[in-house]
């Protein structure tokens, strides 16, 4: 049996986990809304993971941006630069 | 289209597609119990929740191709219950286990490309438009399979110690397994069922492949005992010790 | 010094009793900053618990997905523990904002210091025990988080149960959909279904903790983390759970009592289980001999943890 060792600068994308915020709709009549947040060391890892932890609906509309692209107003100085959900 | 209880009932064309429907849902078989068996190896929560997701996608997407084989006389009590390690077809592909995460991701990106890659030639059947619309929702929905593949080699390569890249050269020579000899005689393609023949498919595949691996030059596999009917050289079925693993136990539990 | 220390406990003072007092009047919290230490350790308690109890399903639920009877089975456990793994990233990822290493937390942390529930730390034998995992586990745990959601004063959190809480109805209703088939299926199979339920059923109710009498961790009560006492929450739990099984032909040690209004129990907590025969002994002992228990654990919680942390390939895997 061998321990898992994970390499955080491959696996995680760095010291600190990279974080990619999802969004999406439902239909067209519903707000594009923040529906949660995956980590991942790259776009494409962090799509696929987007779309099977936030499988609760069939989406019409899904996107993810990476946290770092995030521009804060409220919440300048807050630990969190979003909320989870 | 009738419902045909015996396979001597079937024209050849028409066996020739049950075989490789049988083929090609084996292969999600087998695949959903690759993804069942490297489950807690996972190396994050989401590779948790995506491995899940990808064993339900891959059981889901061969039980549908199971159903469409009734029209065969293929039933689902033969395809769960009734057969044995020999009787499963998958590619070979899949026999050996994985030897590490980086095989696994290698392995899992070759089987879900050669299974799209041969599905995609069903996608504009006019013998059967059933096939050709279950063909392309299996199609859409195995895309986040491979963004799965492709973002963890991704991040393996970033290792310059990573056995990746020979995993997968190892791996797509098994792969190509599936395909045989080019230029062999294809009654699914002659019949007009699939709308490319293997030998185009082999070599799509082959340049989806390059999108992502160096693929040598004159890759080929010694095809002297391939059989169009389980797509594999030498003895039919697999390895006794993944049967057992991956089989459905506690028949008198199974829901209706 | 003693003057200076002694004005920072009243400033310290006067935060909680001002937080206090704002939560009192139904305000939420968004942000860390916001919170007083008191009220951070006790909510990053309950979000840590809860974390775990997701992620403890997965050493749970992995027989159950490889012993399933068919195409459908399995890929019904698949999706329930896709959907707790799905639980356990959110869990995860919201401490990750409170200073949690996920990474640690899942993968180097000693599987002896996993906060796990007795419910969840043995083995599933067959789908029987899948079905009575979703209809008394599931029950339990659903009941917990939805009283989370609608109460907790920490906003994100309340928020980030919503998808928790859709999903894990769903396996209730899986669970109750399994348990009234088998128990369709003639007496040998409905005395098998009773001869598990028999054990799961005392792990249910105690799913919730230490009766009220003797309960602790008031706190959570105090800065609204939960709106309900365990023994409200276990009240919640035996009105759904009893009249189902008595309407399906189960029997389990629990009546309504028309007196009081409200169900009970036919034994007075806290039970030992037998880890030997894995049978209930039903004289009541101390709480302090009950929490020794549930420290010990099942046999499944260290190696199942352990499985999680560790590789197999090759060989090992077949």
């Amino acid at each position: 049996m061998m321990k898992k060792v994970i390499d955080r600068q491959l696996e995680l994308g760095g010291d600190k986990p990279e974080f990619y915020e999802v969004f999406a709709r439902r239909d067209s009549a519903e707000p594009l809304s923040h529906i949660g947040s995956v980590e991942a060391p790259n776009a494409e890892l962090a799509e696929a993971r987007a779309w099977f932890v936030y499988d609760q609906h069939i989406w019409r509309e899904m996107c993810i941006v990476p946290l770092s692209a995030f521009v804060t107003i409220t919440e300048r100085g807050s630990k969190s630069k979003v909320k989870v959900v | 289209m009738a419902i045909i209880n015996s396979i001597e009932d079937l024209s050849e064309p028409d066996r020739a597609l049950r075989d490789e429907l049988y083929c090609i849902a084996d292969a999600k078989l087998v695949l959903a119990g690759w993804y069942m068996m490297v489950l807690q190896n996972g190396r994050s929560i989401a590779d948790f929740t995506s491995i899940c997701a990808m064993m339900q996608g891959q059981y889901g997407h061969a039980r549908a191709l199971y159903q469409h084989l009734g029209r065969f006389g293929v039933t689902l009590d033969e395809v769960e219950w009734t057969r044995g390690a020999k009787d499963i077809r998958s590619p070979k592909l899949l026999d050996r286990p994985p030897q590490s995460w980086s095989d696994f991701i290698a392995t899992i990106f070759m089987a879900e490309q050669a299974v799209s890659t041969q599905l995609s030639a069903y996608r504009t059947s006019l013998a059967d438009r059933t096939l050709a619309r279950l063909a392309d929702k299996i199609l859409k929905e195995s895309r986040f399979h491979l963004s799965y593949s492709v973002g963890w080699i991704k991040a393996l390569r970033k290792d310059p110690a990573s056995t990746v890249d020979e995993d997968a050269r190892r791996r797509l020579v098994d792969t190509l397994d599936w395909w045989g000899e080019p230029d062999q005689p294809d009654a699914v393609f002659s019949s007009g069922y699939r709308d490319t023949s293997d030998s185009d498919l082999r070599d799509r595949f082959l340049s989806a492949v390059c999108a992502t691996f160096d693929v040598p030059d004159g890759i080929a596999v010694p095809a002297k005992s391939w059989q169009p009917s389980i797509r594999r050289n030498g003895r039919p079925g697999i390895p006794e010790n993944l049967f057992e693993k991956i089989r459905f136990k506690n028949r008198e539990l199974a829901m209706p | 010094m003693a003057q200076a220390a002694l004005a920072r406990e009243n400033t310290e003072e006067a935060t909680e009793v001002a937080l206090q007092t704002r939560i009192k009047a139904g305000a939420t919290l968004e942000d860390i900053s916001e919170m007083t230490p008191r009220y951070r350790d006790v909510l990053v308690a309950t979000m840590a618990i809860a974390a775990d109890l997701e992620i403890m399903t997965l050493p749970l639920d992995f027989d159950a997905i490889t012993f399933a009877p068919s195409i459908n089975d399995r890929i019904a456990v698949a999706s329930a523990l896709q959907d707790e793994m799905g639980h356990a990233q959110v869990m995860f990822r919201m401490l990750e904002d409170f200073g949690f290493d996920s990474y640690h937390q899942v993968f180097e942390r000693d599987p002896k210091n996993f906060k796990t529930f007795f419910l969840l730390e043995f083995g599933n034998l067959s789908p029987i025990d899948v079905g009575l995992g979703h209809l008394v586990g599931d029950q339990a745990g659903y009941i917990t988080t939805r009283d989370l959601e609608e109460n907790c004063s920490f906003g994100p959190y309340s928020r980030s149960l919503r998808k928790v809480n859709f999903e894990e109805n769903f396996h209730v209703k899986r669970g109750e959909y399994m348990i009234r088939h088998y128990m369709q299926q003639g007496p040998e199979m409905r005395k098998r279904v009773q001869e598990r339920m028999d054990f799961w059923f005392p792990l249910g109710a105690e799913w919730f903790g230490a009766t009220d009498d003797v309960k602790s961790r008031t706190d959570q009560l105090h800065y609204k983390i939960r709106g309900s006492t365990n023994d409200q929450l276990r009240q919640i739990w035996l009105q759904r759970l009893v009249p189902f099984c008595e309407q399906v032909g189960l029997k389990v040690p629990a009546h309504f009592d028309s007196e009081r209004g409200i169900y009970v129990l036919d034994y007075q907590m806290p039970i030992l289980l037998n880890l030997e025969t894995l049978k209930w002994d039903f004289r009541t002992v101390t709480w302090p001999e009950k929490l020794a228990q549930w420290k010990k654990g099942g046999p499944l919680k260290l190696p199942g943890l352990t499985r999680m942390q560790v590789e197999l390939w090759g060989q090992d895997l077949w």
